[in-house]
């Protein structure tokens, strides 16, 4: 099938604009960024490759979910059929089915694939991981949220003169009130753009132990993961950095995993390295079935040697 | 003739399975290795009703249903027989006394705490001079006036350290021979009872976390209303106390012998030798399909013998032989598990090591495996 | 206050087998409740255990012949809901969210409330939008990744905790939130609540009952496939002797290095 004739791209977060319009370009003819504020924002949309920009002014005091009526009237008055695209946070998740509500489409969250054979089939991960679903999409429109690096991304040119219009606001039925927000006290890694991931799992005994895989991620010129448990169990680790299913999908070229057991929902998020590296002391623990290289020993021996050989 | 759990019997199961699995796994060696009574599962366990199974529901009990006990003592036993032994101190060989013998004023002071864990129960028949003879005690109980005066010593009491309540069994009138022995409940702390003291945990070879120590009662004094049945009917209570006790130390023995079948399974399919699995040998199989049929039949009759104590069936003798065949069976299994885990089924890199040492005191307590053909024979010859 | 808690009955996915053509086996995988939707439930029993007057209600669209089965009713009746309500229908097995939220609207329409708590996705399709999707059907407030609840008087402040920031929020009620899974940790049903579950309300709807009338159809599922496992080399050194570290660092030092 050829290209959609339209696609809206639309991010929380000025950082995965471009990464969008990077997969919107291969599978459309016309990508328009919508935006939430006015020239600036519209430039810097421009900057990152979009050749149409709709700017919807920004209110004081309204979180970004409650700019689903505006951002679904934009994409009305252009057409309504086509694809949306959108970063895959909680915001980009919220506003996906907001706008599949409004615009009756279908929505696919974390799209592990976009395909345009014969017709548009958006698939993405079921069973924690164990397979991949395609949906087949007969509605006009369908709504799609996009993770970091979950899709290859073509490269885009800043365009210049690119055409601007003026969006609407359109306040929501159902006002949400924000009360309070606080930025998270230091900002997590993006492991998604990670080359090197060293991955801490419950091998580790306690909190301060963790020391042990910054020290081998500095070796490396790495960052540092975590299973789920060190994340949302132990908390340990920011929920941000813990791969898996639920978590980070890693696009790395090396994966250590220290003190991990393996299982299938962990392992969807690593499968994307390119070398996976285990440590664990049980010689039985799934990890092994997917590593290129490991060692069935304990990883308070074993990361001290590697991190002293590495230095 | 229907063989399944039912529903709830199913959803027990289910729970206890979750709450070992989050709760027990991750301790279940370390309180083994290191002696380690684990005062951190009573109110959990306690929160989800284990040790109010088989209590009446006015004392905030579950009902009757030893079956479903039978199969949470099972699923409890496959990841820490230990805790299988303090849910099953209270739940069988304690509480079921109070509420059939105490007074209503003892069952409503008592019974709903130790239901909430907040009272551990004990029960003190066997003696240095009396073990499979238990009717051969030697403490005393003297009556004078509103009370009685106990003195002795108690062997091998599971949960003694830990608990507030004790039932003690003791001789009221030495010429009365078996039909001289009385039973009474000794509350520790309360006045009187000063005189009640508990031991070092002995140095067991299995079931670390349970501990089991001599109780020692020097001029302990008790209201005559501590007196649980009338006098001389000591003996009776024990052994019909005994008979319910039974099916849970059928259960757990079930439960040890299906955890070391389980690894086996996995292990034997794993490991390697002679360039195939050790499982594909025939010689594995059949030790295995014996380990899997053995560990049925003890399931079986455990459950059996538990539906027909719920159905108020004679069950003395079935009773029996599910603890007879169920402990001989996790013994026969635990071994053959250590022995097909080769060189590290003899380290403590398997539970399987630990399994074994469990199992070994099924075959002895709550009445020895030669206990119980006595036992069965006594039924069987009559 | 009256509170709907969403679940779903999916496959156990521990024993869902992969066949030789990738696709999957379900035939051994029991019924259980979606993971998440424990986290809904249990976030909806601390509200009423907070508040004191709340009426919490489980609320389960699905086939009929998997919510026939009176052990998963029980099982969610033992979590500490007052009462569940079916909407069964076998016409229902394998339906997208859009169609789920449809028959959850008409449902939660039918029984009235105030709150509305989902799971943030399910343990099958894991489609993450159910909740909102819902709430817009219903003409409501919705939100979605709420990892506190305060219920207020005719609001309910919730926390987030998003990639970058928390934020608070209030909603004025009726309104549907979907709950993460470190809301709480969801308990553990007690001997009490299994043996009570039994003797609990059960309603069970139609989908005439309830007034259903299916969307038009956005998408369907044409396949569900395990990936291909791509080849590892499985290099894997057996033992921890200082040996053994150093051949293992021999061994990863060119990609490392590379
Ligand atoms: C719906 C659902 C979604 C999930 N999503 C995710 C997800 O996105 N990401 C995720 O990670 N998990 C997820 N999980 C959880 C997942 O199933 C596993 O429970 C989790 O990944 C296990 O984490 P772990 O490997 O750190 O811990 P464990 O499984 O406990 O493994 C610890 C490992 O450390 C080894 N070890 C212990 N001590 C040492 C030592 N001294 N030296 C070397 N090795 C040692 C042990 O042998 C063991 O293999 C999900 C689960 C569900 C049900
Ligand atoms: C860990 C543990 C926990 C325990 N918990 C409790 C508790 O909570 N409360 C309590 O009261 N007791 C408890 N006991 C005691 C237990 O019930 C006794 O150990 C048991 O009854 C055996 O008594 P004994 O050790 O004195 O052995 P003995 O009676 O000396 O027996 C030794 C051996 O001789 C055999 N034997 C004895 N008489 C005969 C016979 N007539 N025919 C054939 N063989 C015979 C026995 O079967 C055994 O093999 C516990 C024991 C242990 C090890």
């Amino acid at each position: 099938m050829s290209k959609l004739a339209n696609i809206y791209v639309f991010s929380d977060k000025p950082s995965r604009i471009r990464d969008l319009i990077g997969v919107a370009t291969p599978l459309g003819d016309k990508v328009t960024a919508i935006v939430i504020g006015a020239q600036p924002e519209a430039q810097a949309a421009a900057a990152a490759g979009a050749a149409t920009i709709i700017a919807i002014p920004s209110q004081e005091g309204v979180i970004v979910e409650d700019y689903a009526p505006s951002i679904a009237e934009a994409i009305r008055g252009a057409g309504a059929a086509g694809l949306v695209l959108l970063a895959a946070g909680k915001r980009g998740k919220c506003l996906a089915a907001k706008l599949g509500a409004a615009l009756r489409a279908a929505v696919v969250n974390e799209a592990s694939a976009i395909s345009l054979d014969g017709g548009l089939a958006v698939s993405h991960m079921v069973y924690g991981g164990l397979a991949n679903a395609t949906e087949t999409i007969s509605s006009p429109l369908a709504v799609v949220t996009v993770a970091s690096g979950a899709l290859e991304a073509a490269p885009c040119q800043a365009v210049a003169g690119a055409e601007i219009r003026q969006g609407v606001f359109v306040p929501p039925a159902h006002p949400i009130r924000l009360v309070k927000r606080e930025a998270k006290a230091g900002q997590a890694v993006d492991l998604a753009a990670s080359r090197r991931v060293v991955c801490v799992g419950r091998g580790f005994a306690k909190k301060e132990d963790l020391s042990l895989a910054g020290d081998l991620a500095s070796a490396i010129g790495g960052d540092v993961g975590c299973s789920r448990p060190i994340a949302e169990g132990e908390g340990w680790m920011e929920r941000e950095v813990y791969v898996g299913v639920s978590g980070v999908m890693l696009n790395a070229d090396i994966y250590i995993a220290l003190g991990v057991s393996g299982q299938i929902q962990h392992m969807v998020g690593a499968n994307g390295s390119k070398t996976i590296i285990a440590v664990n002391k049980d010689k039985n623990a799934p990890i092994f079935n997917f590593a290129d290289y490991g060692i069935v020993g304990d990883l308070y021996k074993v990361v001290p040697a590697l991190v002293a050989a590495l230095k | 003739m229907d063989f399944q759990l039912s529903e709830e019997q199913t959803l027990i199961r289910n729970m206890v399975h979750e709450f070992v699995e989050q709760h027990v796994r991750p301790m279940a060696d370390e309180i083994d290795r290191n002696h380690r009574f684990p005062e951190e599962s009573i109110a959990p366990m306690a929160e989800l009703g284990l040790f109010g199974f088989n209590l009446p529901e006015q004392y905030g009990g579950s009902g009757i249903d030893s079956v479903a006990y039978a199969v949470a003592s099972e699923e409890m036993a496959k990841v820490s027989a230990s805790h299988a032994m303090i849910m099953g101190s209270q739940c069988t060989l304690t509480t079921p006394i109070l509420v059939k013998y105490a007074s209503d004023e003892i069952k409503e002071r008592i019974i709903p705490k130790m239901i909430a864990g907040e009272a551990l129960g004990c029960f003190c028949l066997t003696e240095p001079g009396a073990g499979c003879d238990a009717a051969s005690q030697r403490t005393s109980a003297v009556r004078q006036g509103d009370s009685y005066v106990l003195n002795g010593s108690k062997m091998w009491i599971t949960n003694a350290p830990q608990s507030k309540i004790f039932i003690v069994f003791a001789m009221t009138d030495f010429n009365k021979g078996v039909k001289g022995i009385s039973a009474f409940l000794v509350e520790r702390g309360a006045p009187g009872a000063e005189g009640l003291s508990t031991g070092h945990p002995e140095e067991k070879m299995g079931m670390g976390a349970s501990h089991t120590t001599e109780v020692v009662l020097k001029n302990v004094v008790v209201p005559a209303a501590n007196r649980l049945g009338a006098e001389g009917q000591g003996f009776k209570i024990a052994m019909e106390t005994l008979d319910g006790g039974r099916g849970g130390g059928a259960a757990m023995a079930t439960g040890l012998a299906q955890a070391a079948l389980d690894s086996t399974v996995a292990y034997t399919k794993e490991r390697v030798q002679f360039g195939r699995p050790i499982a594909a040998n025939q010689g594995v199989q059949w030790m295995i399909a014996d380990m899997a049929t053995r560990i049925e039949c003890a399931r079986l009759m455990t459950h059996r013998a538990a539906a027909a104590k719920d159905s108020g069936l004679p069950c003395t003798k079935e009773s029996a032989m599910a603890k007879l065949y169920a402990t001989e069976t996790a013994m026969y299994v635990t071994e053959k598990a250590v022995q097909l885990h080769g060189g590290l089924g003899y380290t403590r890199a398997f539970a399987v090591e630990r399994l074994m040492r469990e199992a070994k005191l099924t075959e002895i307590f709550e009445g020895t495996s030669e206990i119980q053909r006595i036992v069965i024979a006594g039924q069987v010859l009559r | 206050m009256n509170i709907i808690a969403c679940c779903k009955i999916v496959p156990e996915d521990q024993d869902i087998a992969v066949k030789p053509d990738r696709t999957l086996d379900l035939s051994k995988a029991e019924p259980k409740i979606s993971q998440y939707d424990l986290n809904a439930i249990e976030a909806a029993i601390q509200i009423k255990e907070q508040s004191g007057n709340a009426n919490v209600v489980a609320l389960s669209a699905g086939a009929a012949k998997t919510l026939g089965n009176s052990k998963i009713r029980k099982d969610i009746l033992s979590r500490g809901v007052d009462s569940l309500t079916l909407v069964a229908d076998d016409s229902l097995e394998g339906r997208l969210p859009a169609d789920t939220a449809s028959v959850l609207a008409a449902a939660a329409r039918k029984t009235g409330f105030d709150l509305i708590l989902c799971g943030e996705g399910s343990g099958d399709i894991y489609a993450q939008q159910v909740g909102i999707l819902l709430g817009e059907m219903l003409g409501v407030a919705s939100i979605n990744g709420v990892s506190r609840i305060t219920a207020g008087d005719g609001t309910v402040l919730v926390e987030r905790t998003l990639e970058d920031e928390i934020e608070t929020l209030e909603l004025a009620l009726p309104a549907v939130v979907s709950v993460t899974a470190d809301i709480n940790t969801p308990r553990i049903p007690s001997l009490k609540t299994i043996l009570a579950a039994g003797k609990k309300p059960t309603v069970t709807e139609t989908l005439d009952g309830i007034g259903y009338q299916a969307p038009a159809p956005v998408a369907a599922m044409t396949s569900v496939k395990a990936p291909e496992q791509s080849d590892r080399k499985k290099k894997i050194i057996d033992g921890d002797s200082d040996a053994d570290i150093k051949a293992f660092i021999e061994s990863i030092r060119p990609e490392l290095t590379a």
